[in-house]
């Protein structure tokens, strides 16, 4: 037989029997939009876990500690030039930073005309500048300076951290939070009190309170860069000055020799998200401590998946529903079509062409379920994506460019429902592969319908 | 002739036998047959309702396995074939008339005659154009796209007819053909089906209980309790089926 007089043999079939053809593809239907409208909310909800994620700064960043760790031979770890070297060495290992801080240590830092401005807890750490770019730090302003000297890089809110010691409490501070927006985006962001970048800076640093011998050392600030937390709070409010400058300060504070000073964390970059799990766990093999965003991002992914599989798990329950009601819908035929079964056998046609023409039947009632319910869940989703973005809401205004967004997404908007491409092709075959499914006991019923049903007289 | 349908006589039947089992009891439908048909005979299997006519029928056209024996249609063994060697073998050789026409409702007079062309893989042009040709000879050419349902019955079996033989098929086997049908278009429909076989040398194998049904054949075969008891010849047919000599 030829394939095109299956199909038409498959689709008059299907066209015989209008009412039940449509009440089977109508579960097909429902099956599908159920699956792709509960996976399309787990693949949004993921989206949006990775917006958060890479809010939460540079996902490559490994933190090192050496927490009083022993290695292998049981001697304490050190995180020194030697240890930078060893963990350079590791696969996936794009750069390693050391830091250095004074945390026992009380830093204040004092700016403009008679130290008007202060900031009593400030954040200061000493970094290889020159790595920055390798680290991946982003400059928003200025250029890092390469040399020291004192010259300096702000975090992004820097200048935020100063009170204005002229005003009285409560009036004497720069609210950078009040203008931030829902999620996070500060938009108007105020004026600080002064321009980090062309004023001087007094740094003061003490032992305690009481501690009168006090070191003072003025400041350059010549870069700002961004905020992320992965590298370090005081990519925000605080202060990244070169290792070097830093070792001469804690020299002098602490009053012992610069080779003795020890760095207290390395920041370790890795080629790729991939590579931060194996790193991290040679790392700890070493003997050190390590911190990233790596467990908070597992188990963010890990909970996202579950609930991802929990809703495609409902969605899937009806689609085998559907595919009962395909099967059942198919058997009945057959049972109809004895006699009709037995005459085409009597006339001479093949086993595998009945077979097949009871299967594409069954799948057909598939892909029309599927291709249907694919059509339906995109305008589902771009409906409670319009809907979650506002613009059915009295005030919202509504745009063309809107369904573009709740359809293709866009790098400010938080869509409910996500549909990859990949989920309509999923939703179309693995319908279509639950009407052959459900179809193939039928078919294999109805090969076993012989000849000689064309001649019983019922 | 085919290829594969060139040795012997038409059908030959040897030492067949088949039982049926109904739970306990066990049903012996034909004992034991012998019979040889000679190609371009018209054979009618008479007897009287019970006697194994249909069963006998059924083994010939290979549609239910005997239980012993074997049945040759053209010199090939049909009773060992498999399911896919008996479609391509129904599709080349052979033709079916039935006593309740058996058409499908749901296609036209010319696709239901198109319809073994369709499992020879026939393109719809060519079949329907055959189709055509067929149903003008069985005198239905004002009836081409009516549906069974909207037709007669006497009408219903020329389309029948007609399918039984647009393939050209070398035996057709009608199982009383004439059993829903009047005895004024029973002539006609005997007289069709006994024209075709003559132009195109094709063996008919009749079922029938009725007596008058013998008039059309050139040979009867009296079945009783599933034995052969007798078998005439009427009109001698010689083994080539080339010309026909009247006793
Ligand atoms: N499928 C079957 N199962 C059990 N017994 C059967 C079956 N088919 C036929 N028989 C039995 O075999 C015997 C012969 O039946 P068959 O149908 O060949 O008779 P027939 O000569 O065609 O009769 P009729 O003229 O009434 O059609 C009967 O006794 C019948 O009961
Ligand atoms: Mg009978």
């Amino acid at each position: 037989m030829r394939f095109s007089d299956i199909l038409r043999m498959c689709f008059e079939n299907l066209k015989r029997r209008k009412g039940r053809t449509f009440l089977t593809v109508l579960g097909v239907f429902i099956g599908c939009v159920s699956i792709i409208v509960m996976v399309s909310i787990g693949v949004g909800m993921k989206e949006s876990n990775d917006k958060t994620l890479a809010e939460m700064g540079d996902l490559t960043i490994i933190e090192v500690s050496s927490q009083g760790g022993k290695n292998i031979n049981g001697k304490t770890v050190k995180l020194n030039d030697e240890a930078l070297k060893t963990i350079s060495a590791i696969p996936n290992v794009t750069a390693v930073m050391p830091k250095t801080s004074l945390d026992e240590f009380s830093i204040k830092m004092t700016a403009g005309i008679n130290d008007r401005y202060k900031c009593e807890w400030a954040t200061l750490v000493g970094v290889d500048l020159k790595a920055m770019q390798s680290m991946g730090y982003t400059v928003l302003d200025g250029k890092t300076p390469q040399d020291g000297g004192y010259t300096v890089v702000g975090g992004q809110f820097f200048a935020y951290a100063f009170t204005d010691s002229f005003m009285p409490e409560g009036r004497n501070q720069i609210d950078r939070w009040s203008n931030m927006s829902e999620d996070g985006k500060s938009e108007n962001l105020p004026d600080p009190y002064f321009n980090p970048l062309n004023t001087p800076i007094m740094l003061h640093i003490t032992k305690d309170a009481e501690d009168k011998n006090e070191l003072t050392q003025e400041l350059k600030i010549g870069a700002i860069v961004k905020e992320d937390y992965s590298k370090g709070y005081e990519t925000s409010e605080g202060i990244l000055m070169d290792i070097k400058d830093m070792k001469a300060l804690i020299a002098k504070v602490k009053e012992i020799p610069v080779n003795n000073i020890e760095y207290s964390t390395f920041l370790v970059k890795t080629d790729h998200i991939n590579s931060v799990q194996e790193v991290e766990k040679q790392i700890k093999e070493l003997g050190y401590g390590t911190y990233s965003m790596e467990s908070i991002r597992k188990s963010m992914e890990k909970s996202s998946r579950q609930i991802q599989m929990l809703l495609g798990g409902l969605g899937a329950i009806s689609l085998f529903v559907a595919a009962i009601g395909i099967t059942n819908t198919m058997i009945m035929s057959i049972s109809e079509r004895t006699k009709e079964i037995g005459i085409m056998k009597a006339l001479g046609c093949y086993v595998k062409d009945i077979r097949l023409l009871f299967l594409m039947e069954a799948g057909s009632i598939g892909l029309i379920g599927g291709v249907v319910g694919c059509f339906v869940s995109i305008l589902a989703s771009i409906g409670t994506n319009l809907f979650s973005m506002g613009a059915f809401s009295p005030e919202g205004t509504f745009t063309l460019s809107m369904i573009k967004d709740a359809l293709f997404g866009g790098k400010d908007i938080t869509r409910l429902s996500v549909i990859p491409i990949e989920l309509i092709v999923f939703g179309i075959l693995f319908s279509v592969l639950v009407g052959l499914v459900s179809g193939y006991y039928p078919a294999n019923k109805a090969v076993k319908i012989t000849a000689l049903e064309a001649i019983k007289s019922d | 002739m085919r290829e594969d349908f060139k040795n012997g006589p038409a059908i030959e039947v040897r030492n067949l036998r088949k039982e049926y089992i109904m739970g306990t009891e066990r049903v012996v439908a034909l004992k034991n047959v012998n019979l040889t048909i000679n190609r371009g005979e018209i054979c009618c299997i008479f007897g009287t309702s019970g006697s194994g006519k249909s069963t006998l029928l059924n083994q010939l056209a290979a549609l239910e396995k005997p239980t012993r024996g074997g049945v040759k249609i053209g010199g090939v063994l049909i009773s060992a074939m498999n399911e896919n060697q008996l479609a391509t073998f129904r599709q080349r050789h052979l033709g079916f008339v039935f006593q309740a026409y058996n058409l499908l409702s749901e296609l036209t007079a010319v696709e239901n005659v198109a319809l073994p062309l369709v499992f020879r893989g026939m393109s719809k042009e060519s079949r329907e154009l055959e189709a055509k040709k067929m149903l003008i000879k069985v005198g239905l050419k004002d009836r081409f796209h009516h549906f069974p349902g909207q037709m007669s019955g006497g009408q219903q079996q020329r389309v029948g007819i007609a399918r039984a033989f647009i393939a050209r098929p070398e035996v057709v086997f009608a199982d009383e053909p004439t059993g829903n049908l009047d005895s004024k278009t029973t002539k006609e429909v005997m007289a069709m089906i006994k024209d075709f076989a003559r132009k195109f040398n094709q063996t008919i194998v009749l079922v029938s209980h009725d007596p008058e049904m013998t008039e059309y054949a050139d040979r009867v075969i009296t079945l009783i309790d599933g034995e052969i008891v007798s078998d005439v010849c009427k009109n001698h047919i010689d083994k080539t089926g080339d010309n026909i000599k009247n006793e």
